[in-house]
């Protein structure tokens, strides 16, 4: 063979060779996601197969962090639970970061990603708006401002800042065969964990629970309706509800200062505002919590018992990551944030404590009066003002770089002038977020962790500004209190309802209200103190909020604890998986007494029986839930067709009320409440919204309850498919935070209901329960849908769902010492400085 | 034949050097050295590559599957057209066999081109001297 043939055979293998390395090192494209590159993911050395856990009993080995300054022994329980024993909290600190990064870190990395908008740096053109939006709104600046505000408690930040280092204490000793699997699978590397990243952490949090605000469609509602049909419709407070903090006449002598009443005529002058803001916005204000804490009169072992269930996005890998932290100083057990140091929601041996989200409106839009085109420079008041500059990059996969230069004015960013077609693109965006904080965030749970009393949580929260919560606290010593902890601007009344004059620096937020008038509560003589998401006080509260409240849960959780005496903690487990809601028990009479059986035929006949025996329970092996979330929301949108052409919508559709707002509107309303909704239905039957505007007859409730009601027999009939039982219908599931179906649970097959305490949504729900008795030893229970692995070829990334979808909950293991004996506990590891 | 099982079996044996750090596609390049020092044909040299390769990778991720009761492969197959977990393992072994067949080819035709190959391979060569 010649010289010249072999060199033409070797350059054919060569060829041949790397073109199948360089296909396989290429992601295949999928429509707008892709598969990752195949040779280093199937690589059984480095690739997906190395994310396959042994199933077995897991083994632990010591390991060697830098900057440690004593050793730390971490426990691991049966739920793969961390018990981390230091000599400091700064240790303490570093170990928890360096645990949860191990089980938790793409999770970390998605969530700061998503927060600061850098999700197309890894995911592409797809995620470019989601990005360019929470760049717009600020979520970078607010987190900047954060870490500003938390340096002003160094002790803190240098608990922080040891945390991050634990975390990459992690990373840095890892390798790609010890990355979580959607790292590969998005065909990406870890970057390491920055004090930054846990603000952004916070600052997603916030945006989940303090971002909501309908100041657009109040004032088109407004500006449609006119003054008095919009008072009519949308009252701010419900005269059945039960308030977090009650009058007492502590407030009879408190008559601070307030700005003046939002003036109606500004709000049209504004006008009907045309245009859709929220496309790239998800999630409705469908998250909410329950806590609740009893004294020990109501308690069958006469010592405090304190319940908590914060209902949120469910998720795998689970939002919450449960933790021990002991040091000399403190011993505390509960839920971690993964990203953040401490312990959020938990228990020590003296004090629990808990949250909700307060849910009051702390985020107003403000019409900004540009002088010029080039919008570079406004009115305020006599005044021209110059907005300043804020340049975002954002980094595209595949493509280039996208330079964006976002206005801030003295309210705010101007978020939405890169789009013409947007409502709100002349306004700016006054939020509580964006502040810089007065202390850390981790100040109030760190001090929490720590805490032996009332005083010390008295001590510990008050500089916690945003998201504002329901702090309900419960003690050994028999104390109980709760109070809605946040930043709140003093309004005047109805100010942060519509978009406001950006014009007049009267409008701006002056002052907040003094920590000294948060309400609070403590020890009352009813025994308990709860929170739901409703208002935090009854109107006769001397300062305005408004926000978006719940009206069901609250109310039904109120009864139940009146009426409870000798409170077990099975009692509160029954109380935590109650399905019945407050809504079909308000609404089911009051609808069947309007329908009148006579007129209906043998089908109708044999719906309406489905009814006579209901419990109001939104039980998951039930019809008649299912029904009646058909006929109530037939009923609400049959009434509220007037909205709906105001809206001018191109399908007239009308939203059902756990939005109360719609899509694809050409002018943004907003949609009466379900309480009032059910409240006209019951007093003012003959109300003009009852009536078709389309037909000539006039309608009142009775027909619009009619119609529905063979407007549902319709709708079982031509589709009898849907006529199933309450879980299988509503189709409950856990989705993966990276959307992939094969690492979500698509078919939990459940109760519970939004307007049950069981709060469970398509998608949300009860993410964490628990349940602590405080007393010499300390009895707790708790469980969330996943599992405190993120990893979805490891047994414990879901091995607590079946347990929490079944209602039943895990002995937490409080461990006193680092020696103590449990059969629980699965091993031992050391970890030593470097 | 025994020089291709030796080369196979290498090529399984240093193969695992990627569980140290070293990239997938190095096990091309291991298996063209394999081949290049042991191989007498080019076909000896693509069957060694394809067998230590196949057998390396299928057990290697057979390995950690079977421990893991196949919880992540039969998730991970549902991200392959609904592929069971013996098709991923197949799969696995198919591509490092593939890869080190490639390699091992490349490598051995590399040798040829640069050093005349004589009629005996390299071992027969040695025991004559």
């Amino acid at each position: 063979m010649s010289l010249h043939m072999r060199f033409i055979k070797f350059i054919a293998a060569l060829t041949l060779t790397l073109g199948l390395l360089w296909q396989l090192s290429q992601p295949i494209p999928m429509g707008d996601k892709s598969i990752p590159p195949l040779g280093s993911f199937f690589n059984p050395f480095s690739g997906f197969w190395t994310n396959a856990e042994p199933a077995g009993k897991p083994g632990f080995k010591d390991i060697k962090i830098p900057g440690l300054k004593g050793e730390v022994e971490i426990v691991y329980d049966d739920l793969m639970v961390p018990h981390i024993f230091a000599q400091n909290l700064e240790d303490a600190a570093r170990a928890q970061g360096f645990v949860t990064a191990q089980h938790r870190l793409w999770q970390m990395d998605i969530t700061a990603r998503k927060a600061s908008g850098r999700l197309s740096e890894i995911l592409g053109e797809r995620t470019f708006k989601l990005d360019r939006i929470a760049r717009r709104r600020g979520m970078v600046y607010a987190a900047e401002n954060d870490l500003i505000g938390w340096k002003k408690s160094p002790a803190t930040m240098q608990l922080l800042e040891a945390y991050t280092e634990g975390v990459n204490a992690w990373i840095n000793q890892s390798g790609p065969s010890d990355w979580p699997i959607e790292f590969k699978l998005l065909n990406y590397t870890p970057e390491l964990w920055t004090p930054l990243k846990a603000a952004l952490v916070t600052e997603a949090m916030a945006e989940t629970l303090c971002a909501w605000e309908d100041d657009l469609e109040n004032t088109n509602t407004y500006a449609e309706l006119g003054a008095d049909a919009f008072n009519y419709l949308y009252p701010e407070w419900n005269p059945k509800q039960q308030a977090v903090v009650p009058d007492t006449g502590q407030w009879l002598d408190i008559h601070p200062l307030l700005p003046p009443p939002f003036v109606a005529s500004t709000t049209n002058a504004l006008g009907t505002i045309e245009g859709q803001e929220r496309d790239y916005l998800n999630d409705g204000p469908i998250t909410g919590s329950n806590n609740w804490a009893l004294s020990g009169a109501k308690t069958k072992s006469g010592k405090p018992i304190l319940c908590n269930d914060p209902h949120l996005n469910l998720t795998l890998p689970s939002i919450w990551y449960q933790v021990q932290l002991h040091t000399p100083e403190m011993n505390t057990y509960g839920v971690s944030l993964p990203g953040v140091p401490g312990v959020v929601i938990g228990f020590n041996e003296n004090i629990a404590w808990g949250v909700t989200n307060v849910s009051q409106d702390v985020s107003d839009w403000y019409k900004i009066h540009w002088t010029g085109s080039d919008r570079t420079r406004y009115k305020l008041d006599n005044e021209e003002k110059t907005v300043q500059f804020r340049y975002e990059e954002i980094k595209i996969k595949g493509k280039p770089i996208f330079r964006d230069t976002v206005r801030y004015t003295v309210f705010g960013p101007v978020t939405y002038d890169f789009d013409p077609e947007n409502p709100l693109k002349d306004c700016a965006l006054r939020w509580i977020a964006h502040d810089v904080p007065e202390q850390s965030a981790f100040d109030a749970f760190l001090g929490l962790d720590k805490g032996k009393s009332y005083e010390d949580y008295k001590n510990a929260i008050p500089g916690f500004d945003s998201p504002a919560q329901n702090f309900v606290f419960a003690s050994k010593n028999g104390d109980i209190a709760i109070q809605p902890q946040g930043k709140y601007p003093v309004r005047g009344q109805q100010q942060g309802r519509f978009v406001q004059d950006g014009g007049s620096w009267m409008n701006a937020w002056h002052s907040y209200i003094p920590a000294a008038l948060v309400p609070c509560m403590k020890n009352p003589s009813r025994g308990f103190v709860f929170s739901a998401n409703q208002h935090s006080t009854p109107p006769s509260y001397p300062y305005y909020y408004l926000g978006n409240f719940e009206d069901w849960r609250s109310r039904r959780i109120y009864n139940r604890l009146s009426s409870m005496t000798q409170a077990t903690v099975d009692s509160m487990k029954n109380m935590q998986m109650d399905n019945f809601s407050q809504r079909a028990a308000d609404a089911l009479p009051i609808m069947l007494r309007m329908l009148d059986a006579s007129k209906l035929d043998a089908e109708g006949q044999s719906l309406l029986a489905e009814f006579k025996n209901w419990n109001y329970r939104y039980e998951s092996e039930m019809l008649a839930p299912t029904l009646f979330d058909t006929w109530f929301d037939s009923c609400y949108t049959a009434t509220w067709d007037e909205i709906a052409m105001l809206e001018n919508q191109p399908n007239g559709k009308v939203p059902t009320d756990d939005l109360n707002r719609s899509k694809n509107a050409k002018i943004s309303m907003v949609y009466p409440e379900a309480w009032r909704f059910i409240e006209i239905l019951e007093t003012d039957t003959s109300n003009v919204y009852f009536d078709h505007p389309t037909t000539p007859e006039k309608e009142t409730a009775r027909n619009i309850v009619e119609e529905s009601f063979q407007k549902m027999q319709a709708y079982y009939r031509q589709h009898p498919d849907k006529k199933v039982a309450y879980g299988q219908a509503k189709g409950f599931m856990l989705k993966h935070l990276g959307l992939i179906d094969a690492f979500s649970i698509l078919d939990l097959k459940i109760g519970g209901h939004r307007t049950a305490p069981n709060a469970m949504s398509q998608t949300n729900g009860p993410s964490w329960r628990m349940i602590v008795e405080l007393g010499d030893q300390v009895q707790a229970l708790g469980v969330f849908p996943g599992g405190q692995s993120g990893n979805p070829g490891s047994k414990y990334y879901d091995n607590m769902v079946e347990t929490w979808a079944s209602g039943n909950y895990y002995e937490l293991l409080f461990l006193k010492s680092a020696g103590e004996n449990s059969p629980r506990i699965l091993g031992r590891q050391k970890l030593t400085a470097k | 034949m025994k020089n291709t099982l030796l080369a196979a079996l290498l090529i399984l044996a240093l193969g695992q050097l990627s569980h140290f750090g070293l990239p997938w596609w190095s096990l091309a390049i291991i298996a063209g050295l394999i081949a290049a020092w042991l191989c007498k044909s080019a076909w000896q040299a693509f069957a060694a590559g394809l067998l230590g390769g196949s057998i390396l990778w299928i057990i290697a991720a057979w390995l950690l599957d079977s421990a893991n009761e196949s919880v992540l492969s039969g998730k991970v197959g549902q991200l392959f057209q609904g592929a069971s977990s013996m098709q991923l393992l197949w799969l696995t072994g198919f591509m490092g066999g593939l890869i080190a067949a490639l390699g091992a080819l490349t490598g051995k035709l590399g040798k040829d081109m640069l050093i005349k190959p004589s009629r005996k391979g390299y071992l027969q060569e040695k025991r004559r001297r």
